[in-house]
């Protein structure tokens, strides 16, 4: 997954101080599952309980600012398949109780970075 | 016929092949199996016919670790613990018989296709058909549609229930139906208020038990002497009779090499985590993973299993898991759904006011939901009917525990009205426990997820050490291991055969001979291991002939 997430930083969908494609991303993973991605401020907050238990995996992510305001198809396709992959090899995580697959708690600190989000 | 010590005149001696001393679902099956084969079976029962307060305190004693409900875990009458049986019957896998290199002490002194015979003839004495189906035949008999779970890490397991007639919500329970058999039965004498009171060896003979004594609490006495004894008194009191004997006899009855009482264990049943879904999925859920009814209308609960694979890979003990689907939580219904469970735990609700609040707000749902229940031929006391509106369910799991030399049995300093020691008990959890239910709630999080049919959400006690097991974990009544079964007298109280280890003619049977309890409810095993020592005391006495 962490390909694909550089993959959404290096495009520079994300302005710095105006996120714009973290809606998108939010609303995408809410779409795959309201229970545990309820809002942008949950998974937000999934994000920044992610960065502080996994602060090497999320320190990997550029915090470059993006640059389009919605992801594309065949990239959010791209981000299912890896989902996907990780339920099937087991590429899962713990974040505040929850079971993630790892690409989905890594989109979660992207959304949190891109809040504005520091501490970890 | 069914005699009680109190009618006889005091000092009565009778003599019998066999002497079967406790009148639970070992005992019964067992001197019914030995009567049909010629054998004279004496059946004496420390309590009656019914429930008698004065003969289940004598059950009483101190439970010095994990809590152990000794009073509210077993009955002491006629049936014995089977009285409150929940009629649950599996069968054991292959490798909880097997060394397992990552469980201490385990393996047993046979293998899982040595127990099949006597499941099929269990079945019979259970009230199934013989022979025991696969579970894959019962899964495709109920035309469940299971979701694709990965059966290298997770299989289908079932549970089937024991019921007194097809159809019915009562469990099969082995005083109904077997007093009126052994009533008639000419080669049963059951003696019932027959309290054990110790064991006579031969002059010069300490391996050799030449009688019994037992005693009612009246005062009366009578002496049983046979060919052959056999302590079929529950998984505890098993291990206490024992320890009495060997206290009184300044040894032997398996107490040579300090094994008898300890590696006790039981099931330790948790809730590590909830699965969350939407209703409609959950729906689908209810759907499979629920009790469900077979053709003849015999009851099937469906869970999951961890596969021996999965248990050697991450180095943990068996575990099983079933669904216990939950009300929308502010709904009226879960909240009469969490007062129920309180009251059956024995604990007054927490927030009484404010759920009962909820349910008078919520009350058409709340009827409404029992309704769909009791027309789906679920008992209250039954949770996961189909049909309730639900979008989580709590994963609750049955844990094997690893045998623990210092989970042990051992006897009071207190005594009880009959002057013989009262039990102590101190059971312990250990951490391997805690990484099952982890383990086992990962992989069922993980494996629902991949499907898409929910998420998972853990209970905080499984993912570190920081909270105690004691606060997760609870007994499950299914006393195991305090006899425990090996041909090495260093590590097991009896040999493969339930003989008591330096004893030519002293048995156990019961759960305490299990050298380790698998993730199934004991009572299925605990009769085809009945059924196993009668076909060997049938051996041991045509060699006598």
């Amino acid at each position: 997954m962490l390909g694909a997430a550089q993959a959404l930083w290096s495009r520079r969908l994300w302005p710095e101080g105006k996120p714009r494609v973290e809606r998108h991303l939010a609303a995408w993973l809410q779409d795959m599952n309201r229970v545990v991605f309820a809002d942008v401020e949950a998974i937000s907050a999934l994000g920044s309980r992610y960065a502080a238990q996994t602060r090497d995996d999320v320190q990997g992510l550029p915090h470059a600012a993006l640059g389009a305001e919605r992801l594309s198809q065949g990239r959010l396709q791209e981000l299912a398949d890896r989902i996907a992959l990780d339920w099937r090899q087991h590429h899962v995580v713990v974040v505040d109780g929850w079971l993630l697959a790892r690409t989905e708690a890594r989109l979660c600190s992207i959304v949190w970075s891109a809040r504005g989000g520091t501490d970890t | 016929m069914i005699d009680d010590l109190r009618s006889l005149p005091s000092g009565t001696r009778i003599k019998a092949d066999v002497c079967v001393i406790g009148a639970g679902i070992a005992g019964i099956s067992l001197a019914r199996e030995l009567a049909q084969f010629g054998l004279q079976v004496c059946l004496v029962e420390g309590g009656g016919l019914d429930y008698e307060a004065d003969s289940q305190a004598l059950y009483d004693g101190q439970s010095v670790g994990e809590t152990v409900s000794l009073l509210g875990g077993r009955l002491r009458y006629f049936g014995g613990s089977g009285n409150h049986w929940g009629g649950r019957c599996a069968t054991l896998d292959p490798i909880d018989l097997r060394r397992r290199a990552w469980v201490p002490m385990s393996g047993w002194p046979m293998q899982r296709s040595d127990l099949q015979p006597y499941y099929d003839r269990a079945a019979v004495v259970a009230g199934f058909a013989a022979p025991w189906q696969s579970d894959t035949q019962t899964i495709a008999e109920l035309g469940a549609r299971l979701p694709g779970v990965d059966s290298a890490v997770l299989q289908p397991f079932l549970w089937r229930y024991a019921a007194a007639a097809p159809g019915g919500n009562a469990i099969f329970n082995w005083a109904d139906a077997y007093q009126r058999e052994l009533r008639a039965a000419r080669d049963v004498r059951v003696l019932v208020h027959a309290n054990f009171q110790g064991f006579t060896t031969r002059a010069g003979e300490r391996g050799r038990v030449d009688s019994l004594t037992v005693a009612s609490l009246s005062g009366s006495t009578a002496s049983i002497v046979a060919g052959s004894y056999v302590v079929s008194c529950g998984g505890i009191e098993n291990a206490r009779l024992l320890l009495l004997a060997a206290e009184r006899g300044g040894g032997g009855f398996g107490s040579d090499h300090d094994v008898l009482g300890r590696y006790f264990a039981q099931h330790s049943m948790a809730i590590p985590a909830t699965i969350y879904s939407s209703s409609d999925r959950m729906a689908v859920l209810q759907e499979q993973y629920n009790i469900l009814k077979l053709p003849d209308r015999r009851e099937v609960e469906i869970g999951l299993a961890l596969s021996a694979a999965a248990q050697e890979e991450h180095q943990v003990l068996n575990c099983s898991a079933y669904l216990e689907y939950l009300g929308d939580p502010a709904s009226g219904l879960a909240l009469a759904q969490e007062v129920w469970r309180s009251l059956l735990q024995g604990r007054w609700p927490d927030d009484m006011g404010d759920k009962a609040a909820g349910i008078a707000a919520d009350l058409p749902e709340v009827l409404g939901g029992l309704r769909r229940r009791l027309a789906a031929g679920h008992t209250l006391s039954r949770e996961g009917a189909k049909g309730i509106p639900s979008r989580s369910a709590q994963v609750r799991l049955w844990i094997e525990q690893a045998p623990d030399p210092r989970s042990r049995i051992a006897l009071a300093s207190e005594r009880d009205r009959l002057g013989l020691r009262r039990v102590k008990v101190d059971w312990r959890f250990s951490e391997l426990e805690r990484t099952t239910a982890a383990t086992m709630a990962r992989l069922i999080g993980t494996e629902f997820a991949r499907l898409d049919i929910g998420r998972c959400k853990f209970e905080p006690w499984v993912l570190g050490n920081a909270i105690a097991l004691s606060e997760a974990l609870t007994e499950s009544f299914h006393y195991t291991g305090a006899t425990r079964m090996s041909e090495d007298p260093a590590v097991g109280v009896v040999d493969a055969d339930c003989r008591v280890h330096g004893m030519r003619n002293l048995y156990v049977a019961g759960s305490s001979v299990f050298s380790t309890a698998g993730q199934v409810s004991p009572t299925f095993t605990i009769v085809a291991l009945a059924l196993r020592l009668a076909d060997r005391l049938r051996d041991a006495h045509a060699r006598q002939l």
